[in-house]
């Protein structure tokens, strides 16, 4: 008797390619972006000082930004990110992938920051990466996911 | 000629404000046989000046016969590229595959006005004659067209005529939101594809309702979008115009017949 080997699929992010310009986020593919984008919308309505320590509340413009990132990134394989504020009027967003682990945290200016973290020892320093994304902030996330879910 | 002279020859449904925000007009060709990397670049130093951005794709495979479809599969494995070639305020764009020539117009902001098949039809002829000039000049040969594709990307965004799925039907007649035993509820979403053969001509016209996310606003929106491809006669300029004509007609007529007159209303119906 034979029996098939399953091998565990690793997640895609590739989309086919189209000869449309403009790019959608097919809700079919990836029917958690909703939800998510929903969520993000809400953290508009926490008040000031919303963790007792003065934080101001959180920015329209690093909301919106993280919302386009969310519409960008979204794929069905991609599992749902942890939604948060962040002190200074920012929001994060965090992905956990297997022993991979990807934080960005979008700033009112533009900025968004990364913390990459790989492997089950996280309390040491060469397991972690951090950075600022200034520029084509989507597409160099795009990438770090990719690391995330182990295509690259 | 004036604004007003071309709008008063206009027969098709024209609308004041449509939701169009990207067309694409092109042509479809049997892949050039000694087509290579280098011409992309070739192509690019001709036409730089007013397409100074490139991006380099993968290829799309559009077949529309079996033939085709070993043709395009196999030239994949020559040459798996396509390059986009962007003009200065990227509000339109240059495709070019070893089997395929599009070309792209989108709105970039909401206030852009719509720009109209009229206006992009002669900017298409002359593109498609400096790359056939191109083939010619670089010894490749003139390209064997096998059809002409009108594609209109539309987008009709959540708050402008719907709110929720159960809606649909205020949208696209053609879709009933009633159940035979009344057991499930509204759909959550809904998509629809839809293929439909052109009349008098050889082709199809392709409908497609995507509810999806913009990305560059992250605004939720149905995308409608509608494509015809039809077989022109021949590979000669006019023939390819004629093709693209009864293509665009197509389109326009099988947009407006698959949506509401209470949408039509809200798009401004002027014809």
């Amino acid at each position: 008797m034979s029996y098939a080997v399953l091998e565990p699929i690793r997640p895609q992010l590739q989309k086919p390619a189209q000869s449309q310009w403009g790019r959608v986020t097919s809700l079919f593919a990836a029917p958690w972006v909703l939800e998510a984008l929903d969520r993000i919308a809400g953290l508009a309505r926490l008040p000031r000082n919303w963790d007792g320590y003065g934080s101001p509340q959180i920015d329209t413009r690093a909301i919106a930004a993280a919302r386009r990132f969310v519409a960008s990134v979204a794929f069905d394989s991609l599992p749902f990110p942890h939604i948060a504020p962040v002190l200074g009027g920012s929001v994060g967003l965090h992905w956990r992938c297997g022993d991979r682990e990807l934080e960005f945290t979008f700033q009112p200016d533009g900025a968004v920051e990364f913390l990459k973290v790989m492997g089950p020892d996280l309390d040491r320093e060469e397991s972690m990466e951090e950075g600022t994304l200034r520029r084509e902030t989507e597409t160099a996330g795009l990438k770090l996911l990719l690391w995330m879910v182990g295509t690259r | 000629m004036l604004e007003k002279e071309v709008a008063a020859e206009r027969t098709l449904p024209d609308f004041e404000n449509p939701p169009a925000v990207e067309t694409l007009m092109g042509v479809h060709f049997t892949p050039i046989k000694r087509w290579q990397g280098p011409y992309f670049g070739l192509f690019w130093s001709r036409i730089k000046k007013e397409y100074p951005r490139v991006e380099i794709q993968p290829p799309v495979v559009t077949a529309s016969t079996p033939e085709m479809a070993v043709a395009q599969f196999q030239s994949r494995f020559e040459l798996p590229m396509r390059c986009w070639f962007f003009n200065q305020g990227e509000t339109r764009l240059i495709q070019v595959q070893s089997n395929l020539f599009l070309h792209n117009w989108r709105k970039v902001r909401s206030t852009d006005k719509y720009l109209h098949y009229d206006d992009l039809r002669p900017l298409f002829e002359r593109e498609w004659q400096g790359f056939r000039s191109f083939l010619e000049d670089e010894g490749l040969g003139s390209p064997v067209v096998q059809f002409c594709e009108v594609t209109y990307v539309n987008h009709i965004d959540r708050g402008s005529g719907w709110d929720t799925f159960a809606e649909l039907s205020e949208l696209f007649p053609n879709w009933s939101s009633k159940t035979s035993e009344n057991y499930l509820p509204s759909p959550e979403l809904v998509a629809m594809n839809a293929s439909y053969a052109l009349k008098g001509v050889e082709g199809r016209l392709q409908i497609s309702v995507q509810p999806a996310v913009r990305q560059t606003d992250a605004k939720e929106t149905i995308q409608l979008t509608v494509t015809a491809r039809c077989k022109p006669a021949s590979s000669s300029k006019e023939d390819i115009c004629r093709g693209l004509d009864e293509a665009r007609k197509w389109v326009v007529l099988g947009f407006t017949d698959f949506t509401s007159p209470k949408m039509h209303a809200l798009w401004g119906r002027k014809i």
